[in-house]
């Protein structure tokens, strides 16, 4: 099986290069390819990579920067009117795609919801870190969720708390590319699919479309992405 | 909320390009999608006609509006009948193929179908006769098939004994003679005694005939044989094999229940079974039907009929009501049965364009690859001219696809700008006659209107556009 | 020497192709001479001018071909020829990686409506001529696609039927006229390649929109969405019907923080309702009118940096390199040769406060008017991007010999003592224009100095770092050349003006 993206580790950063059709992680280089044309094929996990110069070279593949493209950006007005009752609706979805966090990761998310609440301290957000498996494990997902829908759905404050509690941890806790998305959410920058989710939840463009696009996405990331942006909607709600 | 100008500046963009490659260039470097247009410039002196009809604010409304009626339309099969009755044709009224003429500037295949039929309507005795009193005009009218609603074949002469095929959807109506057959036919110019003996039969026997089986017979769907044969190898103008056979297995146990005589159901099952082109007549109809829909839109630059009369190409257009355009009619490019060459074939003839302008026949080509060495090339040829027309069609059919472009519609409703900005000409599949009265067919192949039918219609409607 | 004069009758191609058709004839050796255009008037004159007969009967549509070769190299000459217009034919030159699915490849499109339908674009940026513009923008905003058009010459009516067109589908048209864009991180047309950011620009004027761009890169800030109008959109006819519709766009853009207006000042009704559209708007609006008595763009620049909060203190320094021997004033005529109309217009409204008349091609008053030789003593500056001297030929920024012609003969004008270009990187633009300029620049000096003269030439370079051309080496080539080189052309345009007004710059 060829491999669907190519993630090159710098000193501490991870940068993703994916086709031009595939889930574009804000961190994303993106070819002009499409998946189909297999643009990774041949290349192999822990091969060295060259990047700088504007290039990133990989076995057989050269990739050179044509231009700069910035990750959709959520609207920066949110309609108090509509996010109480969207975030239920949210809920709800979730509920009947039956979409569930795995047990470990529920009662975690439950504490940090708490903790948001001003019930346990937000530090408790670092035990999120690094639960599940693969790549980008769950609990960094659901994280994710928790510090974008804070960001953009009006409590950029708690946002910026619960990063600088959970900051000093990531590192050593998770995968370098899954550190990486996390730096990313912190400072607002997501997936299209989960920028859309936020968009509904504010007012701005259908929800339930948003919300099964997002759930498409990875095996189980979109839906621990939309988890955590169901427990920073209900901190930021009225 | 929805997001303003379709989300424009909320998607990665893609281009489509059209002038200077090097702008186009610039986008491939940048990793932007580019689709470039190979975009040449109109006609000169046509800009300004261009610019009026394409800058009528009804144009795009009233195409839309044409075209959804020609597409509404789901013609049936509803009856057979003499042409006397069901065209209200008197005696010495001859209808004929393409725009309007006098027998004056009338081509040899014509001259010699309205020789025949003068014989066969009893108004001469012999083809000198039958010349001397076309020539003299006397008593004689000559009338476009189109406008009664009509199409023929070829020279497509109807004269009043002739039996017609009745296509309906709801009040419209259109008409078609019945099929002689191939090499030695009427429609080809050909009038000895055994083309007249032939057409006397079809009146006698075969005409009833099938008026009795349609009549007990459902309205027959047309269109859906047209959607059948079109993915069994027809194209429904040089080809209508599959489409033959599957209106005969329709109306068979019909023919056989009719009370006539065996031998009179045998000879015509032998008769329609042993011509390839006999669905033809009942596709033209059809065709016909569906584009008439389309007619009297004010502002419409879609064409609602190519025919020809041997002598010029004409066009008809929606926005312009029953103006024809004309332009000299070509002499098609293609194969030559027997020793027949170029120089023994007449120009262009026929209202079976009419194929065409409804989207199948030469622009159904890719539907057809069995035929394309017969009208000269590959199946890649067929491919690129299904695809080239395209390039000036307003819609893709519903129901008439094409399986090797993925079921695809056929392209359908020409746009004259379209023909007028690209130079792209309309492909039309056709058999040729002899240029000599009396000859009959001698090949087949492809052919294109003259372009000035376009540009004449172009000016027709820029003056009929508002002002920019 | 033969003279071989041929037409091809619909064989078209667009008139930078042939430009290269026609370069690339001119270096077969043996090859004296050599012009591959379409028969236009223009092309058909310049033909009689080289001495070739002139064909009967060849129009606009048809291509001609003539060269003037040894009669060995006819051979060669015919088949470079050949070579050169048998390019791929456009749509095949990238085919994608997964191949073609049909037995046969599409043709590619004849319309943009057609080429719309293929591609899901959603985006036509149109270059053809201008009088055949407004059926290709019809077509595709009819395909609902948005519109670039960058051709020129555009009647306007024809572009407020397109404006409304757009208008009634929710669609935006930049242009006619519009030379840049850059949308979601795409630069359309010419366009600078700059970072994203939080400035949204809606420009009547191309090469202004470029110099402010490339200054807020070179302070660290980058834009949203650069959303080009056309020169004419602010006109009293057209009503600034594009403009408020970009307006309105970035206002609801989340990406855009601030938004900035470039244009010359518009007619008095349209300015009232601009006024009024950015009166209702939600996020901040700068105003960058253009102008004699405005703030140049420089200064418009350090507007938009403060109203984003980040203006340095003491102000932004833009990027210089200053000449290897440091300019000295001098007494004689400042001379401006520009690409970029806002350029030339800026630097003549810079020079003339101190200098007084300028005499110009797109003059700032009436009376100073160049002749149509574009000769005059004195001051004088010409916008060699103005539709007049780039009517069937390509635009300086792609093909600047007319420009570096002239520049030659300013060299051997006793009178000429300032010699001010501009230098448009982006893409689209030359690929090196240094590559062309530092030596002309070095030819022009030395004639002066053979003469006896020292030539000062000022360059005002409009780039950014990304440019594929690279801003730093174009610049250091220009500069090694002898040229004092500014990344502000109102800086530029000041030190021009201060080496001839006969003060210490």
């Amino acid at each position: 099986m060829c491999p669907s993206a190519l993630y090159v580790q710098t000193s501490g950063e991870v940068a993703a290069v994916v086709a031009r059709d595939a889930v574009r992680l804000p961190i994303s280089i993106v070819l002009a390819a499409s998946t189909a044309s297999l643009p990774f094929a041949g290349l192999s996990a822990g091969q060295f990579a060259w990047v700088g110069g504007g290039r990133v070279c990989a076995g057989d593949l050269e990739v050179r920067v044509g231009r700069w493209w910035n990750p959709r950006q959520a609207p920066a007005l949110v309609r108090p009117e509509h996010l109480a009752s969207r975030t239920a609706r949210l809920a709800r979805i979730l509920r009947a795609r039956r979409r569930s966090l795995s047990p470990a990761v529920a009662g975690r998310a439950g504490r940090l919801a708490d903790a948001l609440d001003g019930r346990h301290p937000v530090s408790t957000g670092v035990d999120l870190i690094g639960l599940g498996e693969g790549l980008t494990p769950s609990g960094d997902d659901v994280l994710s969720g928790v510090l974008l829908a804070l960001r953009h759905l009006g409590r950029p404050d708690c946002a910026d708390r619960l990063w600088a509690a959970v900051a000093g941890e990531v590192r050593s806790r998770t995968t370098a590319l899954s550190a990486t998305l996390l730096a990313a959410a912190a400072d607002g920058d997501a997936v299209p699919e989960a920028v859309d989710v936020l968009a509904g939840l504010a007012g701005h463009r259908p929800l339930e479309p948003a919300v099964d696009r997002l759930l498409a996405v990875g095996a189980t990331s979109g839906s621990d992405v939309a988890h955590g942006l169901l427990v920073g909607a209900r901190a930021s709600a009225p | 909320m929805t997001e303003p100008l379709h989300g424009l500046l909320n998607r990665d963009p893609v281009v489509a390009a059209a002038g200077a490659d090097l702008l186009a260039d610039a986008l491939a470097d940048q990793a932007v999608p580019v689709e470039r247009v190979d975009w040449r410039p109109p006609p000169a002196g046509t800009e300004e006609a261009l610019a009026r009809v394409m800058g009528d604010p009804r144009r795009s409304i009233a195409n839309a509006t044409a075209l959804g009626l020609v597409l509404a339309v789901s013609p049936h099969l509803v009856d057979v009948r003499p042409a006397s009755e069901a065209l209200g044709l008197e005696p010495g009224t001859f209808l004929h193929a393409g725009p309007p003429i006098d027998w004056e500037r009338a081509s040899g295949p014509l001259r010699g179908a309205l020789i025949g039929a003068m014989v066969l309507e009893g108004l001469a005795e012999s083809p000198e006769q039958a010349e001397a009193a076309l020539a003299a005009g006397r008593e004689i009218t000559l009338e476009p098939c189109h406008g009664r609603a009509a199409v023929g074949p070829m020279a497509g002469v109807i004269s009043p004994s002739m039996w017609v095929f009745e296509v309906a959807d709801g009040d419209r109506r259109a008409y078609c003679s019945l099929n002689e057959g191939l090499g030695k036919v009427l429609r080809y110019g050909a009038y000895g005694p055994d083309v007249i003996e032939r057409l006397r039969w079809m009146s006698a026997v075969l005409g009833p005939l099938l008026q009795t089986v349609v009549r007990r017979h459902d309205p027959i769907d047309l269109g859906a044989i047209i959607t059948q044969m079109l993915q069994m190898g027809d194209e429904g103008h040089n080809r209508n094999r599959a489409g033959t056979l599957l209106w005969l297995r329709e109306v068979l146990p019909a023919l056989i229940d009719s009370g006539a005589a065996t031998t009179d159901v045998a000879e015509a099952v032998r008769f329609v079974a042993g011509n390839d082109h006999f669905f033809l007549n009942l596709g033209m109809p059809a065709c016909k039907l569906a584009l008439d829909a389309g007619r009297d839109v004010p502002g419409s630059t879609v064409v609602v009929a190519m025919a020809r009369n041997g002598t010029d190409f004409g066009i008809q257009v929606s926005g312009t009501g029953d103006a024809w355009f004309t332009g000299p009619a070509q002499v098609p490019d293609g194969l030559f049965l027997g020793a027949y060459g170029p120089e023994d074939a007449n120009p262009d003839i026929g209202d079976s364009a009419i194929t065409e302008t409804a989207g199948i026949g030469g622009f159904a080509m890719a539907a057809a690859p069995a035929i394309v060495r017969f009208v000269g090339g590959e199946v890649a040829d067929a491919l690129a001219a299904t695809r080239l027309m395209y390039e000036i069609t307003l819609a893709e059919h519903p129901s008439y696809q094409v399986p090797i472009l993925s079921f695809r519609g056929t392209p359908t409703g020409i746009d004259v700008t379209k023909v007028v900005r690209t130079g792209i000409l309309p492909q039309i599949n056709t058999g040729m006659a002899g240029k000599v009265a009396g000859t009959g067919q001698v090949g087949a192949g492809l052919v294109n209107p003259p372009a000035e039918c376009f540009t004449a219609a172009l000016t027709a409607l820029a003056d009929a556009a508002p002002p920019l | 020497m033969t003279d071989l004069v041929d037409v091809r009758r619909g064989l078209y191609r667009d008139s930078v192709s042939l430009m290269q058709v026609s370069r690339s004839l001119q270096q077969v050796p043996g090859v004296s001479a050599a012009l591959v255009a379409m028969a236009t008037e223009l092309n058909l004159d310049m033909l009689a001018t080289m001495g070739f007969p002139v064909p009967e009967g060849a129009g606009p549509n048809d291509l001609i071909v003539a060269v003037r070769a040894d009669d060995d190299a006819q051979a060669a000459a015919l088949a470079a020829l050949d070579a050169a217009l048998a390019r791929p034919a456009p749509g095949t030159g990238s085919p994608g990686p997964s191949g073609p699915s049909g037995p046969s490849t599409e043709a590619p499109a004849r319309t943009l409506g057609a080429a719309a339908g293929r591609s899901g674009a959603n985006i036509a940026l149109i270059s053809v001529p201008g009088r055949y513009a407004f059926l290709e923008a019809t077509d595709a905003l009819e395909a609902g696609l948005s519109v670039l058009v960058f051709s020129d010459g555009v009647p306007v009516a024809q572009e407020i039927r397109l404006k409304d067109a757009a208008t009634a589908r929710d669609l935006l048209v930049m242009g006619p006229d519009c030379g840049t864009a850059i949308i979601a991180g795409v630069g359309l047309g010419f366009a600078n390649v700059v970072r994203p950011g939080p400035v949204g620009i809606v420009a009547a004027s191309g090469t202004g929109a470029q110099q402010l761009c490339c200054l807020l890169d070179a302070a660290g800030v980058g834009v949203s969405h650069v959303l080009g109008v056309g020169g004419g959109d602010l006109s009293a006819e057209v009503a600034g019907r594009s403009t408020l519709r970009a307006l309105a766009a970035l206002d609801a853009d989340p990406a855009t923080e601030v938004v900035l207006l470039v244009s010359k000042p518009p007619a008095p009704e349209v300015a009232e309702r601009i006024r009024a559209a950015v009166a209702g708007m939600a996020t901040p609006v700068v105003l960058g009118l253009l102008g004699r008595g405005q703030p140049d763009l420089s200064a418009v620049a350090v507007e938009v940096l403060r109203s984003v909060g980040t203006l340095p203190a003491g102000g932004p320094e833009w990027p210089e390199w200053p000449a290897p021997v440091a300019q000295q004033p001098r007494s004689g005529a400042l001379r401006g040769l520009f690409c970029g109309g806002t350029l030339c217009d800026e630097a003549m409204i810079v020079a003339s406060a101190r200098l007084g008349r300028i005499w110009s091609n797109i003059p700032l008053e009436p009376g100073w008017a160049l002749p149509r030789d574009l000769r005059a003593p004195g001051h004088l500056m010409i916008d060699f991007g103005d539709d007049r001297l780039t009517a069937g030929r390509p635009h300086p920024m792609i093909d600047p010999s007319l420009r570096t012609e002239r520049l030659m003969a300013e060299a051997e004008d006793p009178e000429t003592a300032v010699l001010l270009l501009d230098v448009v990187l982006g893409h689209g633009a030359h690929p090196d224009p240094a590559g062309e300029l530092a030596p002309a620049t070095r030819a022009a000096r030395t004639t002066a100095g053979t003469a006896g003269r020292d030539l000062a030439v000022v360059v005002s370079l409009i780039g950014s770092d990304g440019d594929p051309q690279g801003r730093d080496g174009q610049a250091m080539a220009l500069r090694d050349a002898g040229a004092h080189v500014f990344t502000s052309n109102a800086d530029a345009g000041r030190h021009a003006t201060a080496l001839v007004s006969g003060d210490q710059p």
